[in-house]
């Protein structure tokens, strides 16, 4: 559900610049790119198909996903597809190593919030009532159980795995083009970014895909605010800029903090990190958001590489983003 | 030759015919009561019988999904390999950290680039993905 960070496209690069693919996926646009070009539209494919696997297995907006099949029967196992499975685990991860800030037990409150249906197809503005929200049970994402071929989820949570969803994807496409193909490759889907190369590719070999960054996937129309070389691994960018509608008179955004079952409501408007995986960066950039105040110490502490812009485009970054001096850091634009 | 009835005698025969009648237009409501209420009936039991043909098969249905999960209709194709699955979410994928960055090489890099070696910029095709 992040969006903003993506390999330039053909027409934004110098001439000269890698061919590129690009089309519609998970409710949000995806963008590929081989070393070289080599094998693209055997990736391109690929990746299509391993996008269509992962929605038609992990999909909050299809009845006949794995998950609301496991949505529909809290308390009971059920059994489901390994792509959901590996999702799922991810998920669980993520609120491990965020403490609970990220947490993929919150559907209901997005289903309350009126996110209700893919992006696309969302009113932005709604006079329907939108129930109020409660804060969630904490930590009720730890009674989500995995087996090997089965998932159970604890009665009252219902999953959503909007925020490392596409991470997931990301890293899914990215492993399998490598594993498949042997190619160097690096994807985008809605702004969670991998780069993958074959591990016997010398690391002076690999390439480095440059990165534009912005609030959202429109606004790299106008030019990005900063452009990176990712080396390897993920990048992956946080916004409540995106994916925002009224609903009930009040303004909602589909970060949810779990500590209050509200949308976040710090002062970050946007928070580009990076992580080993796309699903490492984007669990540090969607944690930045709920966390608020206390995100670049976090950050910092986590030895995340991160940039965080507040909402009057105050830019602060962490150490080890490209620029930082060693130490959190406040830019003015 | 028969004499013409008088009109006490008319009368009479009047209201021999109207008892008639009455008697069996009586006859055939209650007789289409009756089929009615036959009918109606043979619709509730009918309907009553679907009813608990239905919450049966409901019940049926409830104590079968208890007892064993439900089985998914698979792709006969499976483009994901449980390998691959293993391999992007694998313990410690999501768990913060690493990567690597740097200045993008078309300004400050300093490293020696690596950039995909290609020859102009094409055209962006969208393959089809059904969503």
């Amino acid at each position: 559900m992040t969006t903003a960070a993506l390999p330039r496209t053909p027409e934004d690069a110098e001439p000269g610049a890698a061919p590129a693919r690009r089309w519609g996926a998970l409710g949000t646009y995806v963008h590929l790119q081989t070393a070289g070009g080599e094998r693209l539209d055997e990736a391109a494919e690929l990746g299509a198909a391993v996008l269509v696997e992962v929605d038609r297995t992990c999909s909050r907006f299809r009845p006949d996903s794995d998950l609301m099949r496991a949505n529909a029967r809290p308390g009971e196992w059920t059994e489901v597809s390994p792509v959901l499975l590996g999702a799922v685990r991810v998920a669980l991860e993520a609120a491990e190593a965020t403490d609970g800030v990220v947490d993929p037990t919150l559907g209901h409150h997005l289903l309350t919030a009126g996110y209700d249906r893919t992006f696309a197809l969302l009113s932005e503005s709604s006079t329907d009532p939108a129930a109020v929200p409660i804060p969630p049970a904490r930590d009720r994402w730890r009674q989500v159980e995995v087996r090997q071929d089965a998932l159970r989820l604890p009665i009252g949570a219902y999953l959503d795995l909007g925020a490392t969803g596409k991470a997931y994807a990301a890293d899914l496409v990215a492993t399998s083009i490598v594993a498949r193909l042997g190619v160097a490759v690096v994807v985008s889907v809605g702004g969670d970014v991998r780069a993958a190369a074959p591990a016997e590719l010398p690391p002076y070999r690999r390439p480095a895909w440059p990165v534009g960054i912005a609030h959202t996937a429109g606004a790299l129309d106008d030019g990005p605010d900063e452009v990176l070389d990712l080396v390897e691994g993920g990048l992956a960018t946080s916004s409540t800029a995106a994916r925002r509608w009224v609903r009930g008179g009040r303004e909602w955004h589909h970060l949810i903090d779990p500590r209050t079952g509200e949308p976040a409501r710090g002062p970050w408007r946007t928070v580009t990190a990076v992580g080993h995986t796309a699903a490492a960066a984007n669990t540090a950039s969607t944690a930045a958001i709920v966390l608020g105040v206390q995100a670049a110490a976090w950050l910092s502490a986590h030895g995340v590489a991160a940039r965080l812009v507040d909402h009057d485009d105050q830019v602060t970054t962490t150490p080890g983003w490209p620029g930082a001096d060693g130490r959190a850091k406040e830019e003015t634009p | 030759m028969t004499s013409p009835l008088t009109p006490r005698q008319r009368n009479r025969s009047r209201h021999v015919l109207n008892a008639a009648t009455g008697l069996l237009t009586a006859a055939t409501v209650a007789s289409v009561g009756i089929a009615s209420g036959l009918a109606a009936s043979a619709t509730k039991d009918s309907q009553d019988a679907k009813r608990a043909a239905k919450a049966q098969a409901a019940e049926a249905a409830a104590s079968a999904a208890a007892a064993e999960p439900v089985r998914a209709q698979r792709p006969t194709k499976t483009i994901v390999t449980t390998k691959v699955v293993a391999g992007a979410s694998r313990s410690g994928t999501a768990s913060v950290g690493g990567g690597t960055v740097r200045s993008s090489s078309s300004s400050t890099s300093t490293r020696a680039s690596t950039k995909p070696a290609v020859t102009k910029p094409v055209k962006v095709v969208v393959p089809s993905t059904g969503s």
